[in-house]
Formats: C-alpha cells, sequence, structure tokens
C-alpha cells in the first residue's frame, strides 16, 4: 500500500480516481436509541453507490468513563488505528484522525434505533464526504486475528474463458453478473 | 473500488440464492497480478461468487464485442443477464451494463451500486425474461 495523508483526495489518489463529488447529507432523529458503543461497519460517501470507502469504527469506554475509538480504513491500510478527541454526547459523536498534514474530523449522529450512525467528514474545517455506519455484532474471528486474506478460491481462467462459459451456462436458470475487474 | 460497491449494494442487499456472479480478475494495469487477484478477493466474499484469474487481456477483449466497444479491452464493466441467456460462439450480449470506463461508453451507464441492484431486483422479479 502506498502511503498518503489521511485525506480524501489522499483516499482517491490510492485508488488512482479522479471522481469526486458533494458531500453525503448526514441524520439525526429523536433520543432515545441505542448506544454508541460497539463495532461498526460501513463507508466514508464521496458520491452514494459510486466512490465509497470501507471504514470500521470500534467505540468503547474506559473504567474511568472516558470514550475510546479505534478506525480502519483500508484504503489507507489503517487498521486499528486509534483517534483522537473523541467526544459522545448523547446520541452525536465526533472524533478527529491526525497525521502529518492536519486532521480529518468527523462528526455524525446515531439513528433512533439504533443502528446506523451518519455524518460528515471534514477537512480543514470544510465537509468533504459523508459516512454511514452500521452496526455489527462483532468483527469474524478471522478479520479479529488479522487474517484478512480471502475465503474464496481464485479459479484460473484461459483465454478462451471456456470455464467461465461453462459455469454461465450451468447456471442459465439463474440471474447472473459478469464482472471484470482490475485487482489493483 | 466498485468491486466494493457492489458487495455492498447488490450482493450484501439482494439475498436471493438466484442470484450468481462471477468476477474476471485480469491483468489490466501495472500492478495487477495473480497475487493482486488473490488479495482482491476479499472484496467480494459473497458465496455466490466465483472468482476467476486470467493471465492475459483475451478475455476483456472478447467481451469488447459483447459492449459495442470500437476498441481496447473491456473492464471496470458489470454485465447483467437475465435467466435463459446462454454463451454460445462469442460472449454473450448483457440485458443491462454498467462501467467505469469514463467516456468510451455512456455516461448515463456510468456504474452506481444502487442503480445496479435495482436492475438485479428486476430480473430477480421476472422482468427482462
Amino acid at each position: 500500500m502506498r502511503a498518503a495523508a489521511i485525506t480524501i483526495a489522499g483516499m482517491l489518489m490510492l485508488v488512482g480516481s479522479s471522481r469526486g463529488g458533494g458531500p453525503a447529507a448526514g441524520g439525526g432523529a429523536a433520543p432515545g436509541g441505542a448506544g454508541i458503543e460497539g463495532t461498526w461497519r460501513g463507508a466514508i460517501v464521496l458520491q452514494p453507490a459510486e466512490v465509497e470507502f470501507d471504514m470500521v469504527l470500534e467505540v468503547g469506554r474506559q473504567a474511568d468513563g472516558k470514550w475510546v475509538a479505534s478506525i480502519d480504513l483500508p484504503v489507507q491500510g489503517l487498521r486499528h488505528r486509534p483517534v483522537d478527541a473523541m467526544v459522545v454526547n448523547g446520541r452525536e459523536l465526533s472524533f478527529r484522525l491526525h497525521d502529518s498534514t492536519g486532521a480529518t474530523a468527523f462528526k455524525g449522529t446515531l439513528s433512533e434505533d439504533g443502528r446506523t450512525i451518519r455524518g460528515l467528514v471534514s477537512e480543514q474545517g470544510q465537509p468533504s464526504a459523508g459516512f454511514v455506519l452500521e452496526r455489527v455484532a462483532a468483527r469474524p474471528a478471522r478479520e479479529e486475528a488479522g487474517e484478512d486474506r480471502p475465503v474464496h478460491a481464485l479459479h484460473p481462467l484461459a483465454s478462451s474463458a471456456a470455464e467461465l462459459a461453462a459455469r454461465f451456462n450451468e447456471d442459465v436458470d439463474k440471474v447472473r453478473l459478469i464482472l471484470l475487474l482490475s485487482p489493483t | 473500488m466498485g468491486a466494493r460497491v457492489a458487495q455492498r449494494h447488490v450482493l450484501e442487499r439482494i439475498g436471493d440464492p438466484r442470484l450468481r456472479a462471477y468476477v474476471v480478475w485480469a491483468p489490466i494495469l501495472a500492478d495487477d497480478t495473480e497475487e493482486a487477484a488473490k488479495l482482491a478477493v476479499a472484496h467480494l466474499p459473497d458465496a455466490r461468487v466465483t472468482h476467476y484469474w486470467t493471465r492475459d487481456k483475451s478475455v476483456a477483449e472478447a467481451f469488447r464485442a459483447s459492449l459495442g466497444l470500437a476498441e481496447g479491452p473491456a473492464w471496470d464493466v458489470y454485465l447483467l443477464y437475465p435467466p435463459g441467456v446462454k454463451w454460445g460462439n462469442g460472449t454473450p450480449v448483457p440485458w443491462y451494463y454498467m462501467h467505469q470506463l469514463n467516456d468510451r461508453l455512456p455516461a448515463e451507464r456510468r456504474f452506481n451500486g444502487a442503480v445496479l441492484a435495482e436492475k438485479v431486483r428486476e430480473l430477480l422479479a421476472g422482468k427482462g425474461h
């Protein structure tokens, strides 16, 4: 993974994309939801359903009551990176992520049903993207152990694509998607 | 990135067992190796997905005709087929497709995971076949 500043522009550089867009909307709801502690999985959203970057946030509370959290941003190569200035006030939360170029600020709101956090990512005080996270029970054990290796096989495909054609025709009663992608 | 969006918006949100996906990881860019493809498999961990690695651009170039591309390999493309379509002598023409190829294909077909998911739902509901 190439090094890059922890910024939205840095993320775009890492994925080789020149696309950008306005921030997704932040959200709010009436009080009464579940707590913010736990594991949250979702994405930083530059353009909904088009330009999104995986994000995992783990939020906990120390014995002295202080809120702490760590963040994963795979596109940046970050895993269990502690965040700074974690503040929780009711259903509102905010924290910062510092690097040599400055700070990226996250500010979000827990939904009333306690299942979603939506918010905004700001750089230099200006909103630059949205983020949305959904509560997950826990990380899978293999992921917690740092084993992010894929669980699926990678099958060799001849230049004729014969193996794919055969599988495609075997599944003729199914709705099928073919994705032709670069792995980097 | 498109793979993760497809996983999040299509495969995670449509649990229908009548859906299948085949991902062809191809050496398009300089760093595209089989090792990179083995890592990329993790982006689409759904059990309904089959992952392939091809050593050259032949497959991507073969799909050029299916998309009406004038030149170059077809990559960063998402092709959707209803039940009943068979792969015959040539690569099958998709019922619907989306892409991330900038101006090589129509802008209105630029990849959007939510739109692609809606098209998948249409086919699962019996439209298109």
